[in-house]
């Protein structure tokens, strides 16, 4: 188990060390701060001592090394535009936005799974009707246009809820609602399609044969093996929420990750789009390995380490 | 079978329930989102650098005024008048500029304003690290800054600057030269930042979407009436007007102009269309012999062509209007309220294209602006295949657009705007249509004469005269095409007492109140 676990941080350390290397080249192509940012009047000595400032004028390799000596002490770089030191800028953040996606799976997998196992077990029945007309309109229409119409209805008309911004609950649930019942849907028939799957399989007939209560043949015999893929399903999803959830963000007025990424992207602030893809990377890596973990949980014959 | 029964079933029931929002009423509250001692205010933009003499424009705009003081400002229309110094002395040739300092006058932090914070602020925008974006404006043209005592600055050049008040106006905000020396770096003044403006910060978090700002009590002029001035970054437009329909914001800014006729229509609201004195405007490349857009006569049939009225109607919602020449009417001097556009006439522009030696019309590339409508551009190509003329539309982030464009390669053809900050048409004109100009790739003897003379020419009455000349030049030479006037849409409640600032993009909330 040792082994495996020093091979998972290296592999983890490359995968960091990989994903640098691209953006730092990447974010590069993308632009020049010095055009951007100076006004039209710059000459171009004026660009040239501006780029030197924010250590741009160095050949890359040298700047790439700069970046990683940086990174080692845990130091991405002050942001080109607000001038403090841009992992300060990622983890304002984060925050936010790991409290609306965690929010989002709770509320998706509350919804998702239940209705998927209801669906499964009452096949053809009303309860099925409801469950794909649920996740039809939930992955029909992209999450921000149901965002839109919940705040016309509920906030605008209703005036129940703040039309956006970010504070206790009340802002929360509309960004919750959007955002879950996307996720929810595919959850939902993920976990019908699955259990179905299981449930006719040979296992499951022998316990009934055996006369295992219904509920426990679902629930504890069925589920637990019908939820391998589910559980790979949610993780992707919760860290596509993640840095994903842009447009959700930028309707509600929250301030989350991935809204900043996309505009110091656009900003051309270097260092800030360096340290937001470093810390998502190490997120997913997190996240990978929590799925792992669940795995051999889930199902006993997965065993790492050989 | 099944999945379309459930699909209609779904449709079925977002249609209803679209039905039931729009089919219920509800009064905007009209309320203060707080309460009558605070503001607060919906923008399109989150906060990035409160070091106003550091950051661009695009980003201080919203906080400059209300944070920071200059020694002249700007009143509601953009004509100078004196702040922190209650006159300026200038030599006959332009090149001396003498400000006498107001007396008694306390910074943020207590601090007494003499003519050092004067040399401080230009040393800090001078100053390589602090990575100013306004040091191109200043480092070519300041020779010495003198303080020959406590209340005198004299500004030395090294050449002539009839628009040197209005830079001083625009760009040099003024910050305390101890407070500053006595920071660990350059950076660091963008996280407390102190001058002597109405307001000063109160709370702001970098990478946050909120900053609030607090009354001033030692302010040197006017005190505002309210005591809070909340600043609430919405990027999304429709989620500005969904907040100012709500009455969480009590004023919004910067609305896109297809709410324009619902908010109108909100009882509790106004709704003020601002213009900006940013035309939107096709630059073109002229200076290139082989292109047919070297031609007068082709570059007046590309203008004869447009509809612009009916753009301005169908594209911007009604809010433009249609301008002659580059330099917009709502600067306080120099435009040309008289000067006709041209009109629709795309028989004529057919003629003048068959004289210039193109009756087939001829195929070129229009580069656009990213954050400007889409559909302007499109209907632009429409009106111009039309008469025959084939574009190609290139349509650019804002940021590719303006590498393209610093570096004059966003020929043959560019759609952009550009909003001012000095109140003075010399910012655009001296871009755009002079020789050297930083995006110009047009060039006219008439236009370089009048430019010289407008480099030492000081005062509305000077300069406003001169710009007039070039305005008419520019628009006989149809040396670009001129499209609409530029306008922000602000909502407000009824109750906000507050007139916004025209003919640029600053806000100025120095004077609001409720009533």
């Amino acid at each position: 188990m040792l082994m495996y676990m020093l091979k998972r941080i290296a592999s983890a350390l490359l995968t960091l060390l990989a994903m640098s290397a691209l953006i730092f080249v990447m974010v590069r192509l993308v632009g020049d701060p010095a055009h951007l940012l100076m006004p039209p009047e710059a000459t171009d000595a004026d660009r040239a001592l501006f780029r030197q400032q924010l250590g741009l004028s160095d050949p890359m390799p040298i700047q790439y090394a700069r970046f990683l000596a940086g990174l080692v002490k845990g130091d991405f770089g002050n942001s080109f535009h607000f001038g403090v030191p841009a992992l300060s800028i990622v983890l304002v953040r984060l925050g936010p936005s790991l409290t609306l996606t965690l929010a989002a799976m709770a509320a998706a997998l509350l919804v998702g799974v239940p209705l998927g196992i209801a669906s499964a077990v009452w096949k053809g029945r009303l309860v099925e009707h409801v469950m794909k007309c649920f996740s039809v309109a939930g992955q029909a229409a992209p999450p921000f246009f149901f965002a839109l119409l919940m705040i016309r209805f509920f906030s605008v008309k209703l005036g129940w809820l703040p039309t956006s911004g970010y504070g206790g609950w009340r802002h929360l649930l509309l960004p919750v609602l959007a955002l879950g019942w996307y996720s929810a849907a595919g959850l939902a028939r993920l976990t019908q399609a699955n259990l179905l799957k299981v449930l006719g399989s040979e296992y499951i007939l022998v316990a009934r044969l055996k006369g295992v209560p219904e509920r426990h043949v679902v629930l504890g015999h069925a589920l637990k093996n019908a939820l391998l893929p589910i559980v790979t399903f949610a993780a992707s999803q919760f860290g596509i929420l993640i840095g994903g959830a842009v447009s959700i963000e930028a309707v509600f007025a929250w301030p989350g990750f991935g809204s900043m990424m996309v505009e110091s992207i656009n900003q051309l602030d270097f260092t800030v789009v360096q340290a937001a893809v470093i810390v998502s990377t190490l997120l997913f890596i997190l996240i990978n390995l929590a799925v792992d973990v669940l795995y051999a949980w889930l199902d006993p014959r997965i065993r790492y380490g050989h | 079978m099944r999945n379309l029964a459930s699909f209609r079933f779904a449709t079925l029931a977002l249609t209803s329930a679209l039905l039931l929002a729009t089919g219920l009423a509800r009064a905007t509250p009209q309320t203060p989102a707080v309460d009558r001692d605070t503001l607060v205010v919906g923008v399109e933009k989150e906060f990035q650098n409160l070091d106003g003499l550091v950051t661009i424009s695009g980003d201080s705009l919203r906080y400059g005024w209300q944070i920071y003081d200059t020694l002249y400002g700007f009143d509601l229309n953009g004509n100078l008048v004196p702040r922190l110094a209650t006159q300026v002395k200038i030599s006959s040739d332009a090149k001396t500029y003498t400000y006498t300092l107001r007396q008694g006058v306390k910074f943020q932090n207590g601090a007494a304003f003499t003519s050092k914070d004067v040399k401080a602020s230009l040393d800090h925008i001078l100053d390589p690290t602090a990575k100013s974006t306004r040091r191109p404006f200043f480092a070519p043209i300041v020779d010495t800054v003198e303080t020959p005592d406590p209340y005198t600055v004299i500004f030395k050049l090294k050449s002539p600057d009839g628009a040197f008040p209005n830079k001083i106006a625009g760009y040099l905000y003024i910050i305390p030269a101890d407070y500053l020396a006595s920071l660990p770096n350059a950076d660091a003044f963008a996280q407390a930042p102190i001058s002597l403006g109405p307001y000063r910060v109160k709370k702001y978090t970098p990478g946050g979407n909120e900053l609030v700002l607090e009354r001033f009590d030692g302010f040197w002029g006017p005190k505002p009436k309210i005591k809070t001035l909340i600043f609430k970054a919405i990027t999304e437009p429709s989620s500005r007007v969904n907040a100012i329909l709500r009455g969480e914001v009590d004023v919004s800014a910067v609305l896109p102009s297809s709410a324009y006729e619902q908010l109108k229509k909100e009882p509790g609201l106004d709704v003020i269309a601002v213009p900006v004195a940013a035309p939107l405007y096709i630059r073109i490349y002229t200076n290139d012999p082989a292109s047919p857009l070297s031609k007068r006569e082709v570059r007046q049939a590309l203008s004869y062509a447009l509809d612009t009225q009916a753009i301005i109607k169908g594209v911007l919602h009604g809010v433009g209007e249609p301008l002659g020449t580059f330099i917009s009417k709502y600067y306080p001097y120099g435009g040309d309220p008289a000067l006709r556009p041209y009109p629709y006439d795309p028989k004529k522009a057919r003629q003048l294209l068959a004289s210039a030696g193109y009756p087939n019309g001829f195929e070129t590339t229009l580069n656009v602006q990213g954050d400007l409508p889409k559909e302007l551009s499109e209907a632009v190509v429409a009106y111009w295949a039309q008469v025959g003329v084939k574009v190609k539309l290139n349509l650019l982030s804002y940021s590719a657009f303006q590498r393209l464009n610093n570096t004059h390669a966003s020929g043959p053809l560019a759609l952009s705007q550009f909003t001012n900050a000095l109140y003075d048409p010399i910012h655009p004109v001296g871009g755009a249509f002079a020789k050297g100009g930083s995006w110009s790739d047009y060039e006219n003897p008439e236009v370089e004469a009048l430019l010289t003379q407008l480099s030492s020419a000081t005062g509305a009455h000077a300069r406003g005269p001169l710009f007039q000349k070039i305005g008419q030049i520019l628009h006989d030479d149809a040396a670009g095409i001129f499209l609409s006037e530029n306008f922000y849409i602000y909502a407000k409640k009824k109750d906000v007492l507050w007139d916004a600032q025209k003919g640029s993009g600053f806000f100025n909330f120095r004077t609001v109140s409720w009533r």
